[in-house]
């Protein structure tokens, strides 16, 4: 589904990556680890389109489509989305509405018929009870006085909503106490099948018991420098990312060839 | 000779000669006034404005406030009695200004338009709210600024008294055509104590001209709350001077514009806090594009011995285009101890992680910038208590920024 080549990019003229390779498969749950710095979030953003970041080299491919040439709102309709680390308060703008929109705007985007604001009013009230969200949500202005946790709540919530082929979780977890984990982690897995794909980007292997990974990558200096299975988070719990920083994976689980 | 005094011939009594004894002193405000550097008054200065006069029919049907209790109809600056409607028992006892011995109430004697209006006004009411008396709908005030062949001009003057622990709502609408018109209003409002007054405005003045000046007083425990929509124009300035003068007082001015064209539009406010223990908050804000000017000037006064004194000011502006341009001035004196005082401005573009966040998301770039400017705007219009005014001033919103995108 996902064909990362070679991808390079940078923030005002400082190279951040340096040559990724990555390929996800549908139906895949791949973890992207590593140190604070190596680029981790810079992936995810350049993924969706960020307009902060140059592509100076490289290609990606979503379903044989070429990535980098899609505006952020076309590679979104072509079922591209990024839960966002901070996620953005816009005052004045309701949260139905904004779901609404963005529903509607995909769905002309790809040339389908728009749904209607019942159809999608239910869809997001059988969502939000899912989330254990409140109803009074729905009402107000997008992420504006959310807890951390609301927040990250909220972007799930878009996620149901939106259902692309390909999430990328950037730092999900972070800020998230332990309920609020479990609710995230419950969203996510609820979109889980053959046909959906995740890329989640975390620092801590907490989240992975959550959202258990079919493979897990090391990303270091922009580059990813080593593979594995899910058994390679705990090991990196255990033994950090200094060894491997190094260049010395040593008994790391490792993808088998 | 300046039309002023052409006016002016045929006028009789104290007030119009004082006034115009006092324009002859001070004459058009000009660029050498720090209040008006933004603002060339030759566009009224430099006209042979004649005076308008009752007309048979006006088009306002389309105007008209459904849910006001009083609706008084100025065309030109010109009271139509034919048109208006709901005198009869109305709760507001209403009295020709031409009769009543005023009082002139502005302290800016200094002011060339209040002393213009002062020498020629002969239009407008006194309105009156008797004590305890609330007033649950409305009094509209619409004006309409149509013109004629020849360019008219009118010169209103209402008096406002809102007596102890009354309760009013004003509204007053402005509108234009294509027509060169210019309209000088002055508006004094009484807030006694305990009561409190809702005054509303909205210009949509095309290329109408207008000067519309407040003059407020608010007593103990009394609210004015002044809520300014201008969302088109070629010149206008509103001005307001709102004094605190009675302890536990307190003072909000609301405000928006949304400008596009050639839109001219000059917000000066001031509030005086005279007398401790009274609050303010003044929220103004705008969306300016194409070749439109903008300016807020706002000015806190705090005076000695005004101490417990707790007021707010903010402008908050987006610029549209490389035209369209802004000028924002807030400015806060305190003489006075113990007081919480916070004023800001800014001018700038939309913000960009929330564009970012909405393409994200699947909107396009064009549509996300107008969902975020309307939504810029969108906290002002609900600040406004009343539901009703709300959707209307929510559709002339909407029609003016669907003007400025395009």
């Amino acid at each position: 589904m996902l064909e990362i080549k070679n991808l390079h990019a940078s923030v005002n003229g400082s190279p951040i990556l340096r040559g990724i390779d990555l390929t996800v498969n549908k139906g895949e749950v791949h973890a992207i680890m590593g140190p604070n710095g190596a680029g981790k979030s810079t992936l995810s953003k350049v993924l969706a389109g960020s307009p902060e970041y140059e592509v100076t080299e490289g290609s990606v491919k979503l379903d044989g489509e070429d990535l980098l040439e899609m505006e952020a709102e076309e590679r979104a309709a072509a079922g591209v989305f990024m839960g966002f680390q901070y996620p953005i308060e816009v005052p004045g703008v309701a949260n139905s509405y904004f779901l609404r929109k963005a529903v509607n705007a995909q769905r002309k985007t790809r040339g389908e018929p728009e749904a209607s604001s019942v159809e999608i009013l239910r869809a997001m009230k059988k969502a939000m009870a899912f989330l254990e969200m409140d109803a009074g949500f729905r009402n107000r202005p997008v992420n504006v006085g959310f807890s951390g946790g609301e927040k990250k709540r909220n972007e799930i919530l878009q996620l149901l909503m939106l259902n692309p082929k390909l999430a990328l979780l950037d730092e999900t977890d972070s800020g998230l106490d332990i309920d609020a984990l479990r609710v995230v982690a419950k969203g996510v897995n609820s979109l889980r099948d053959p046909e959906h794909a995740f890329v989640v980007v975390t620092h801590y292997q907490r989240l992975l018991d959550y959202i258990v990974p079919d493979v897990v990558h090391v990303l270091v200096d922009g580059r990813i420098v080593h593979s594995g299975p899910r058994e390679l988070a705990l090991w990196l719990e255990e033994h950090g990312y200094g060894a491997i920083k190094a260049g010395d994976a040593g008994d790391a689980p490792r993808l088998e060839a | 000779m300046s039309w002023v005094a052409d006016l002016a011939q045929g006028t009789s009594g104290v007030r119009h000669a004082k006034g115009l004894a006092a324009f002859e002193r001070v004459g058009f405000p000009g660029p050498r006034l720090e209040g008006w550097k933004y603002t060339s008054t030759r566009s009224v200065a430099k006209v042979d404005w004649v005076r308008a006069d009752v007309v048979a029919a006006a088009a306002i049907d389309g105007l008209r406030l459904p849910h006001a209790a009083v609706e008084l109809v100025f065309v030109d600056g010109v009271y139509q009695a034919d048109l208006s409607r709901g005198l009869d028992g109305a709760p507001v006892s209403l009295e020709p200004v031409a009769q009543a011995e005023l009082q002139p109430q502005h302290v800016g004697s200094e002011d060339g338009f209040v002393a213009i209006n002062d020498a020629l006004a002969t239009e407008g009411f006194v309105l009156t709210l008797g004590r305890d008396q609330v007033m649950t709908a409305p009094v509209h005030l619409l004006f309409l600024q149509q013109g004629g062949e020849q360019p008219v001009t009118g010169q209103v003057r209402l008096v406002v008294k809102a007596e102890r622990h009354s309760r009013m709502q004003l509204i007053e609408t402005h509108h234009g055509g294509e027509g060169q018109t210019f309209v000088n209003e002055l508006i004094t409002v009484q807030v006694a104590d305990g009561a409190k007054v809702q005054h509303s405005v909205m210009g949509r003045l095309g290329s109408g001209q207008l000067v519309h000046t407040v003059r407020a007083e608010v007593g103990r425990d009394a609210t004015y709350h002044s809520h300014m929509a201008w969302l088109s124009g070629s010149l206008v300035r509103s001005d307001i001077l709102a004094r605190l003068v009675g302890q536990g007082g307190h003072v909000e001015l609301d405000g928006l514009y949304v400008l596009a064209d050639t839109d001219h539009v000059d917000n000066h406010t001031v509030i005086r806090h005279e007398v401790p223990n009274c609050t303010s908050v003044e929220t103004y804000k705008g969306v300016v594009g194409g070749k439109a000017r903008g300016v807020f000037d706002g000015m806190v006064y705090i005076a000695k011995g005004a101490d417990g004194t707790d007021s707010q000011q903010n402008n908050r502006n987006i610029l549209l285009g490389d035209h369209a341009d802004v000028k924002t001035k807030p400015t806060l004196e305190i003489y006075a101890d113990d007081v919480k005082a916070a004023h800001g401005a800014t001018v700038g573009q939309l913000d960009q992680n929330q564009l970012w966040y909405l393409r994200a998301r699947g909107i396009p770039k064009a549509k996300a910038e107008k969902i975020l400017t309307h939504a810029f705007v969108a906290d002002r219009v609900l600040a406004h208590p009343d539901e009703a005014w709300r959707e209307v001033l929510a559709e002339a919103v909407e029609a003016r920024l669907a003007v400025l995108e395009g």
